[in-house]
């Protein structure tokens, strides 16, 4: 009987079945990681754009963009955990996350004291992370279903901050858009005992 | 190396379409009587180009959807964009890459090299 090779790495059979199912699992990560630091570059930001959302007007926005901050940060340590299930690793050095998001930074507008400027900015990184995780989802349909089922999850949050943002700015009409509590991630949040 | 990637009747005017090419993925794209091959990744943020916009008003171009970034498509080169002024290297994108391509007897050959 002979011996098995020696590897140096261990066989993930969580890897090798979506290779051979034809997914470029290299390509995955890399769009993940992208997808991910956009998802943490987001949640600071939108911290700092919260802060400006003030005076009368501004004031009613807040409670939103706090859903969407705190959920955005729900779909970085959602997918995070998938990226080293995969094979890979978030940057090692944090400058390197902003640099690599798939988003461009969504910063406090010169004019912020409007608060649809801010909006505007909200609604820019709603719809770029919109695009990014639709990616994901085609890549991974029907090659792999975890990948798949994370990030439909936060594909489907990610389209409802789209359309509250939308209802703000262009009054076009959204549905209910109320979380039970901030931040709720009714389709990303990993417990609900959390 | 030409390798064989699909009839040209295949393609659709005007609409990128992914291939997977040795190892490469693709995509090709055909106006008129051309057919242009380029890296499926925008180089910016590695946007999908399957989902861009070829455009053409004198000069051919892909735009990606995530950030509308264009780059020709005969040579790949980026286009000077909205972003251009904007300070920052996350702006920055180099060019594209993109394959020689040929026809022979109806089918689309792309150099993989």
């Amino acid at each position: 009987m002979q011996d098995k090779p020696q590897r140096d790495e261990p066989t993930v059979v969580g890897v090798e079945i979506l290779e051979k199912s034809g997914l470029d699992v290299k390509k995955l990560i890399e769009k993940l990681v992208r997808a991910t630091a956009a998802e943490f570059t987001t949640y600071y930001y939108y911290t700092n754009l919260r802060m400006h959302l003030s005076g009368m007007e501004g004031e009613g926005f807040k409670e939103i963009a706090e859903d969407a901050r705190l959920e955005d940060r729900l779909h970085f340590e959602l997918m995070s955990q998938r990226i080293y299930e995969l094979g890979g690793t978030l940057p090692k050095d944090i400058r390197q996350v902003a640099e690599l998001s798939a988003c461009a930074d969504a910063y406090l507008p010169e004019n912020w004291k409007d608060p649809k400027e801010i909006l505007k900015v909200l609604l820019e990184a709603e719809q770029c992370a919109i695009r990014t995780w639709k990616e994901v989802c085609d890549m991974t349909y029907g090659k792999d279903p975890r990948t798949y089922d994370l990030a439909q999850r936060i594909l489907q949050e990610e389209i409802e901050h789209e359309a509250w943002f939308m209802e703000l700015l262009h009054s076009r009409p959204s549905g209910h858009f109320r979380r039970n509590y901030p931040g709720e991630g009714p389709f990303s949040r990993k417990s609900r005992y959390e | 190396m030409y390798v064989k990637v699909c009839k040209v009747p295949e393609l659709k005017e005007g609409k990128p379409t992914m291939f997977r090419l040795d190892y490469v993925d693709a995509v090709i794209v055909k106006v008129g009587d051309r057919i242009f091959a380029m890296d499926a990744y925008c180089p910016h943020k590695g946007g999908n180009l399957e989902y861009g916009d070829v455009l053409c008003d004198g000069r051919c171009r892909i735009r990606c959807h995530l950030h509308y970034y264009e780059y020709d498509l005969s040579d790949g080169k980026l286009i000077p964009n909205i972003y251009s002024n904007k300070p920052g290297s996350w702006y920055q994108s180099p060019d594209l890459k993109v394959y020689d391509t040929k026809i022979i007897n109806d089918e689309v050959f792309v150099n993989v090299d």
